[in-house]
């Protein structure tokens, strides 16, 4: 069953056209990874499915309802929910402070101020969980801008996945990283990626073929194939466009 | 043991402070520290908008201005017998017109943080002094509004026509306040707000939407305010559109930086400080608002985190340093403060006095003793002090270790 669909997507710059018609569909829980060559404009479909921008033609369903055209905290309580290139947390928050924040929209919480934070449901002990699941919990009450690159890198993970989204986009994850990072957070990107449906744009070529079921090669705003690792190693095309300058 | 011991010395210092009056305090205590529970009242919603959700506002004297007014007129009203409300819930009222205020300009005032915001709370606080100025019927001109607080209606039966009395109507009221703020900084929309302060863009994907939590934010900050207002209102019973202008904003602003916006009681150590300041420097020295400019700019350069954050500093500092350390920077930079801050302050007090005394040639007491500004020793002695201060200074920096940097170790 597909669970995000992409029909017919465009995306123009004024005249640059970034995004010129792709169509793609999301599988319940594959792991599919976008790779493409810079400036292919994978970080514009990324910015499209969240909702930073709006797409000049074409459209985003996730689960049978249209997305395309709203807001990012719309698109995020219709179960999507995505990470960045560059960690985008909250710095000057705890570790802790950080993912009660991320749990607060799916715990029912809303915008309540006559309540405390720590007596707004099971928020805590969710809290607690995702800090074990990310491998934070010793570090819950530092600042999350005093983390290490990598550990910030987790937290950027754990509060994507905090919401329980149905999807979850993840936008080069190992940005950054140096091989040996790169090998322990493909490890937990795995586990993290277990029953859930992912999407993530990523550079390190290891990473990519070792974590995903189907992969979309992005070329020119356009999609030019779509496949199982062992089919896209395969293509010519992607050889030529692709892989070819990277060998 | 900390979670009751805390609110238990909170309760009690409470105590002792309304108890205040009837063990003899003299009036200007009383004045002293009415003045102080407003200004608390206020910085502590200043610093809704600025430290907790990061809207850096010049205009939040016009939320304040609306509880005044509003009360002014609302305790005239009781005192005709037009409006069925005791004394003691006046400030529902200005905290009702700070909400609506707030939340009809705050509709187009949060949709951007940032320079926008500042920008946009500036022009409104002109706007509203202006418009203020045009309806001399409403607002009084420069005469101003004035009420009579004594209005035989109250729940306690006491009159409120005595300083001690309204003392402590304004404590109680400012106490819920600052606790109420304190509360609302451990909600969700309290961390949320701290949350968009930091980074907006990552709220707006985790299903939030900053606008509003701004929005909310900044109509609790009015609420807060106005209700300050109101005990403007009732303590000073006269107000005129100044109140609503850019001096009053930016005092608070001064005050909450001094007391640091990072920590949730910040304003009420900066309200603390500028009232006292206000009031006693002010009676010391006709320079005053000089020192606390420097006062100011001295903090933002080198304690950015304000009072509060040398506060919650020294202790830690001071187990690292050990008896040894400390004296060793005693030595190093007492000598530097003190020549400096003298020097400082005998070339200020020398400039006042030759600008502005009755008569220059008349000598001026400083520091116990009387001198002359027509002579040029004192002057002398006040630049070689500032000099060999700033030159020691100099010398330490240069000396000095090179500070440790906290980085992550490769």
């Amino acid at each position: 069953m597909s669970i995000l669909s992409i029909t017919g997507l465009h995306k123009n710059f004024g005249a640059a056209k970034i995004i010129q018609g792709i169509d793609l569909t999301i599988e319940q829980g594959e792991f599919h990874a976008i790779i493409g060559p810079n400036g292919a404009g994978k970080s514009t479909l990324f910015n499209l499915i969240s909702g930073q921008f709006a797409p000049s033609a074409g459209e985003v369903t996730l689960q049978g309802r249209r997305i395309s055209g709203l807001r990012p905290y719309q698109i995020n309580r219709m179960g999507l929910s995505r990470s960045f290139q560059v960690s985008n947390i909250f710095a000057k928050m705890s570790v802790f402070e950080n993912l009660r924040c991320a749990l607060m929209w799916s715990s029912n919480v809303g915008y309540c101020f006559w309540r405390r934070a720590s007596r707004s449901g099971d928020i805590d002990t969710r809290a607690h969980a995702l800090m074990d699941e990310i491998g934070l919990s010793a570090r819950g009450t530092d600042m999350a801008g005093n983390l290490s690159y990598a550990e910030q890198r987790a937290l950027e993970v754990g509060m994507t996945i905090a919401g329980g989204a149905a999807v979850l986009l993840f936008d080069e994850p190992t940005a950054g990283m140096n091989h040996h990072e790169v090998e322990t957070f493909a490890a937990f990107l795995r586990k993290i990626a277990q029953g859930r449906t992912v999407m993530m744009v990523e550079h390190d070529m290891n990473v990519v073929f070792s974590l995903a079921d189907r992969i979309s090669v992005l070329v020119y705003g356009q999609i030019i194939a779509t496949g199982t690792p062992e089919t896209i190693r395969a293509n010519p095309a992607v050889r030529e466009a692709y892989l070819g300058a990277d060998a | 043991m900390k979670r009751i011991l805390i609110p238990l010395a909170c309760l009690l210092a409470l105590g002792a402070a309304l108890y205040l009056p009837y063990m003899g305090a003299g009036r200007f205590v009383i004045v002293l520290l009415t003045q102080l529970a407003i200004m608390m009242t206020f910085a502590m919603s200043y610093n809704v908008n600025l430290g907790q959700t990061g809207l850096l506002s010049f205009g939040h004297a016009v939320y304040l201005g609306a509880g005044v007014f509003a009360s002014l007129y609302l305790i005239t009203g009781i005192g005709a017998g037009h409006v069925p409300l005791p004394l003691e819930l006046v400030p529902l009222g200005g905290a009702l017109a700070g909400f609506v205020l707030a939340a009809i300009l705050g509709l187009v005032s949060v949709r951007r943080a940032g320079v926008v915001f500042a920008m946009i709370s500036l022009g409104l606080a002109e706007l509203a002094v202006a418009g203020a100025m045009l309806f001399p019927s409403v607002f009084g001109g420069e005469r101003g509004v004035s009420t009579d607080r004594m209005v035989d209606y109250s729940l306690t039966g006491l009159g409120y026509g005595r300083p001690q009395e309204i003392y402590m109507l304004v404590l109680v009221w400012a106490v819920i306040s600052v606790c109420a703020m304190v509360y609302l900084s451990r909600t969700p929309l309290g961390r949320l707000a701290n949350a968009v302060r930091d980074n907006p863009q990552r709220v707006e994907y985790l299903g939030y939407a900053p606008y509003w939590i701004r929005f909310i934010q900044f109509c609790i900050a009015g609420t807060f305010a106005g209700l300050a207002g109101s005990l403007f209102a009732l303590t000073y019973e006269i107000a005129n559109a100044s109140v609503l202008g850019i001096h009053m904003s930016a005092n608070v602003l001064i005050a909450t930086y001094l007391g640091g916006i990072t920590y949730v009681l910040g304003p009420v150590v900066g309200a603390l400080v500028v009232t006292l300041l206000e009031i006693n420097l002010s009676r010391l020295t006709e320079a005053w608002l000089f020192y606390y400019g420097l006062l100011f700019i001295a903090i933002i350069l080198f304690a950015p985190r304000g009072l509060t954050g040398i506060l919650m500093d020294t202790p830690g500092a001071l187990r690292r340093a050990g008896w040894g350390g400390v004296t060793k920077a005693l030595a190093r930079w007492l000598p530097v403060a003190v020549l400096i801050g003298i020097g400082t302050v005998i070339l200020v007090e020398l400039c006042y006095h030759v600008s502005n005394s009755f008569d220059p040639r008349e000598p001026l007491t400083l520091f116990w003793t009387t001198i002359s500004a027509q002579s040029w020793t004192p002057w002398i002695i006040g630049a070689g002090m500032l000099l060999a201060g700033l030159a020691l200074f100099w010398l330490n920096r240069r000396t000095a270790i090179p500070r440790q940097t906290t980085g992550d170790a490769p």
